[in-house]
């Protein structure tokens, strides 16, 4: 038997705490609430995988993250300092690599530091090292349109890294990436979090996904997204493909799919 | 990709050259009299007494040198206005409406107005061309402003970039290829406008010679100063595209959104 996760620690100890966390839209029909109230914690160092069908409001959790977006009720903390405005410490990889076409790969990691005003020449190394990581060392010079999708993808996870971000969110990274790519970049971010040691968080559509990467999955409900479920993933690391053939694995990711299939998960 | 150039190339050549001995026998045949239609031969001739005796070189120069003012005009004026458009929302319910609006009235119509305004010197011919050039250039602008990845922008304000730098480093880049797509229909249009200036009233340039041949029945000019035209035409489209692949490298795809 693995053993169990470690139970929670205080919220104060956390990399990131989301308190009650809500966000509701006002428009003309009255308010639309699109998320929450919920309370996440992730601790530094961890993997969250949060599962969701469409609609439970994942973007707008990344952009209250990320600062781009203030919640309307709730407080998100990020290493102690509330989360109020755009920041440094937040690296994000969207599902679609958008990189900047018109600079090659060496420049679209390097974005983040230039925007930020804090490059140096130093970074221009940190820079090859994350491509070298991402398994494009001979693509630096290159441009996106000569990479495929699973490549422009690496070059977003590098850039997201560059600037050593707390915490790294990640929205759907791989959805629009082929079967067989998808399954290849599972394995390889696996390595990327254990070599990096970051906070991530991971928003995923995809059950085997979420089971796969993470220490800890939080399930959301339709909108507006809930806390419905906490699955804490025991499974040893690194994990194999094979790990996906293990009796827990599979018991897992059938408990997680009950969850949606239930009438109403709110109740469930 | 050698025989592919070759047949590219020869290919339009055989189709010229049939069609120049249609023309050639068809005179001959149907026995077209002279002041109508010109023969191959004449139309060369007068080409050559045009280009290398150097009568047309000054109205190539008069024309060409409208044309280029007004496009960069035109377009520079357009670019401006659809930055501001696509920052200020104010700005875009105020002036975009009226801008489609005022793309409805036929342009060449106000040729005469233009002319009593600005006078009969390369002026009015600016104006003609940069108000013709305006439009094209202002839609696709606008359209490349707006269809900018709203992730890459989210991105740079999470990296707290100032709206300025988003403005230079993420729209007008997205927007390139698209503002491309605008500059070539622009400069098909920017030659039309400069012609018709020209036609209307004007001392000088390309159509100013074929107004004043019609009058002398010189038909051969007329067709060699029509040569002359659609050679600066294809020049200057070219250059265009060129500067496209040169600019917007990365932009591979032929499909752009063309609005014209």
């Amino acid at each position: 038997m693995p053993t169990p996760y470690p139970p929670t620690k205080t919220p104060s100890g956390a990399t990131l705490s989301l308190r009650e966390i809500a966000l509701t839209y006002s428009t003309s029909r009255g308010p639309l609430p699109a998320l929450g109230p919920l309370s996440i914690d992730v601790e530094n160092g961890e993997f969250v995988a949060v599962l969701g069908p469409s609609g439970c409001g994942k973007s707008t959790l990344l952009k209250i993250l990320s600062g781009l977006l203030q919640p309307s009720a709730g407080q998100a903390f990020l290493g102690g300092t509330i989360i109020d405005k755009p920041r440094q410490d937040v690296g994000i990889v969207f599902q679609q690599p958008t990189l900047l076409p018109w600079k090659n790969v060496r420049d679209n990691v390097l974005m983040p530091v230039r925007v930020l005003g804090i490059y140096s020449p130093a970074y221009r190394k940190k820079a090859d090292e994350l491509i070298e990581m991402v398994g494009l060392d001979q693509f630096a010079q290159h441009y996106p349109h000569e990479l495929s999708g699973g490549m422009q993808q690496r070059v977003a996870i590098a850039r997201g890294l560059i600037h050593e971000p707390k915490l790294l969110l990640m929205d759907e990274p791989f959805a629009a990436l082929d079967a067989l790519t998808r399954e290849q970049m599972i394995l390889e971010l696996q390595a990327i979090w254990e070599r990096t040691g970051k906070s991530v968080v991971f928003i995923t559509h995809s059950i085997p996904e979420a089971a796969f990467m993470a220490d800890r999955i939080v399930v959301l409900s339709s909108r507006p997204g809930r806390v419905i479920h906490i699955e804490n993933v025991g499974l040893a690391r690194p994990r194999g493909l094979e790990s996906m053939a293990a009796p827990e694995f599979v018991a897992i990711c059938d408990r997680l799919r009950r969850l949606f299939t239930v009438k109403d998960p709110a109740h469930a | 990709m050698r025989e592919n150039a070759l047949r590219n190339i020869l290919l339009p050549l055989g189709v010229t050259a049939l069609f120049i001995a249609a023309w050639h026998y068809s005179i001959i045949y149907f026995k077209v009299p002279n002041y109508l239609v010109p023969t191959p031969w004449a139309v060369l001739l007068s080409l050559k007494q045009g280009l290398i005796g150097g009568v047309l070189w000054p109205d190539i120069w008069a024309t060409t040198s409208a044309l280029v003012l007004g496009y960069v005009a035109g377009c520079s004026m357009a670019l401006v206005l659809a930055t501001l458009v696509s920052e200020f929302q104010l700005l875009n319910r105020a002036i975009y409406p009226l801008v489609v609006a005022f793309q409805s009235v036929p342009k060449v119509a106000l040729a005469p107005l233009i002319i009593v305004w600005f006078g009969f010197e390369l002026q009015s011919k600016v104006v003609m061309v940069a108000l013709i050039c305006f439009f094209p250039c202002f839609v696709n602008a606008v359209v490349g402003f707006r269809s900018c990845n709203p992730n890459l922008i989210d991105l740079y304000r999470a990296f707290g970039a100032s709206r300025m730098q988003i403005l230079f480093s993420v729209k007008w880049p997205s927007a390139l290829s698209t503002i491309f797509a605008g500059l070539e229909i622009s400069i098909v249009l920017a030659l039309l406008g400069a012609v018709v200036a020209e036609l209307v009233a004007s001392r000088r340039g390309l159509g100013h010679v074929i107004e004043a041949s019609t009058v002398d029945f010189n038909v051969a000019m007329i067709f060699a100063c029509v040569i002359v035209l659609a050679a600066i035409g294809v020049i200057s489209t070219q250059l265009i595209m060129w500067l496209r692949r040169r600019i917007a490298f990365w932009d591979h795809q032929t499909t752009t959104t063309i609005v014209t």
